[in-house]
């Protein structure tokens, strides 16, 4: 009875994912129009140089969620056993080493200009036949492209915990930072129009730490999805309470003696085994059935657990004293 | 390099008084502040028939050297001519012993990322013509933008 399907959500998650998925298309039109705005406005401002790359950098998460929500669905094959959940973990791989190595490589960029003691030249545009500083309509470029984000990432971040996807929630996470960013490039703007070169490298390499930031963030989280650690929850606060929560659920049983439940999460799914201890050796298989069904009624995201009757319980592994705390809760 | 003590705060007293007014935007290194009344240093670069030097020790003509003069006299400045060729005078510029360089230089020019250009100002077969002002002095570029702007105004109509 093992559910190979591609298919994820219960029925009542499937308006939730559908929002979320217009939400990321959205969000690809916004950010590729901040790009424009941004690009129309960059002169020699080393602080809209970042915000430009950090706005191509948006569009990167949303990309990789509306890739994996299409490869995700192909149902297991012989050669693909065990699905195509984890495809969003690859996304998530590439999106987090490249925001890595482009933080790092404005942070140089920035620091350059600074050393250099590089001066921003920001002259006049042309607007309507009148002469104005190219600083103002930089200003509002930079409004655009941070102010929206704030809705984006807020509307992200509801719909990731009720889908648990960590892709999305990740990228709402970037989304809510971004308005920081923005508000660090406008204040570097002014700074120059006040006569102080040296704010605009320095809002830019603020902004870099950011994107550095995100990038190290993410790469943790993902480095640790593909070790197979235990499950954690969305917002990345504390262990998933599910494998203890299963535990208790089936020594609730009637011929259960000892439960001992291992998971791991794919994509949003978890996979993952439970060893139980009965009482006697009677019905195995109409037990090992009733175990299942309990594990998908307990939740949804119990996608392929494989259940086996012991004689005795084995070794459990060693609590490792490791930085994180258990969960509360 | 004039860097006051609390930068952060006077930005932001700047911003409540409104930071429209015509001291806006600000030069880091103050050239238009030593310009105004005092001493224009220009570089000038022979290429007729913007700049013509001539060799006997006479004083500079051609296009762009009479709207320097133009723009000298408009902010009461004493003009200081330098001769020489273009590296030498653009890396001058780049560290502020200049306050402008002149002789055709193009929109196109390398020297682009390295000085701070004027928008275009008129545009001949060998490109758009531009003013070079020393890196970031934007106060300076500005009101250089705004000059040329008025002075390339009333050419347009000729041939």
């Amino acid at each position: 009875m093992r559910d190979t399907t591609g298919c994820e959500f219960p029925p009542d998650k499937v308006p939730a994912l559908r929002r979320a998925l217009r939400l990321e298309w959205l969000s690809i039109f916004y950010f590729l129009s901040a790009v424009v705005v941004t690009a129309l406005v960059m002169g020699q401002s080393q602080v809209m140089k970042t915000t430009l790359v950090d706005d191509m950098l948006g569009v990167v998460p949303p990309i990789s969620v509306l890739i994996a929500a299409r490869v995700r669905r192909r149902d297991a094959s012989t050669a693909y056993p065990y699905g195509y959940h984890r495809c969003v973990t690859i996304a998530f791989l590439v999106a987090a080493v490249s925001l890595l190595a482009l933080g790092l490589l404005l942070i140089v960029d920035g620091g350059r200009t600074l050393v250099l003691a590089e001066h921003p030249t920001l002259g006049t545009i042309d607007l309507f036949g009148r002469s104005i500083w190219l600083g103002w309509p930089m200003l509002a470029a930079l409004l655009w492209s941070s102010i929206p984000t704030i809705f984006l990432g807020r509307a992200k971040v509801r719909l990731a915990r009720q889908l648990h996807d960590k892709a999305l929630h990740s990228d709402a996470m970037m989304n809510r930072a971004d308005w920081m960013a923005g508000l660090a490039a406008v204040l570097g703007i002014l700074g120059v129009g006040f006569g102080y070169w040296w704010t605009d490298a320095v809002a830019a390499i603020l902004i870099a730490l950011d994107i550095t930031h995100d990038g190290w963030k993410n790469l943790r989280a993902v480095i640790a999805d593909l070790l197979d650690r235990k499950p954690r929850l969305v917002d990345d606060r504390g262990w998933d309470p599910l494998p203890e929560a299963l535990e208790r659920a089936f020594e609730q049983l009637p011929w259960v003696r000892h439960a001992a439940v291992r998971l791991r999460e794919n994509g949003h799914v978890f996979f993952g085994e439970a060893d139980l201890v009965p009482t006697d050796e009677a019905e195995p298989l109409r037990r090992i059935r009733e175990a299942r069904a309990l594990a998908h009624k307990l939740d949804w995201r119990l996608k392929d657990l494989c259940v086996q009757l012991l004689a005795q319980p084995d070794e459990p592994p060693r609590d490792e004293p490791g930085p994180r705390p258990r969960a509360p809760s | 390099m004039p860097a006051p003590a609390r930068p952060w705060s006077s930005l932001l007293a700047g911003l409540l008084a409104g930071g429209l007014g015509c001291d806006w935007p600000r030069d880091p290194e103050a050239t238009l502040n030593h310009v105004r009344g005092g001493v224009l240093r220009v570089g000038a670069v022979h290429e007729p028939p913007w700049v013509s030097i001539d060799p006997g020790g006479g004083p500079p003509r051609g296009l762009e050297v009479e709207l320097t003069e133009d723009l000298a006299r408009q902010l009461g400045a004493e003009l200081r001519w330098q001769y020489g060729g273009e590296t030498r005078l653009m890396r001058s510029l780049k560290h502020f012993e200049l306050d402008l360089v002149i002789g055709g230089i193009t929109s196109d020019s390398p020297y682009r990322s390295e000085v701070g250009f004027t928008r275009p100002y008129r545009a001949s077969p060998g490109g758009e013509h531009v003013f070079a002002a020393p890196p970031g002095e934007n106060g300076w570029i500005s009101t250089l933008d705004g000059f040329l702007g008025e002075a390339s105004r009333p050419q347009e109509p000729a041939p």
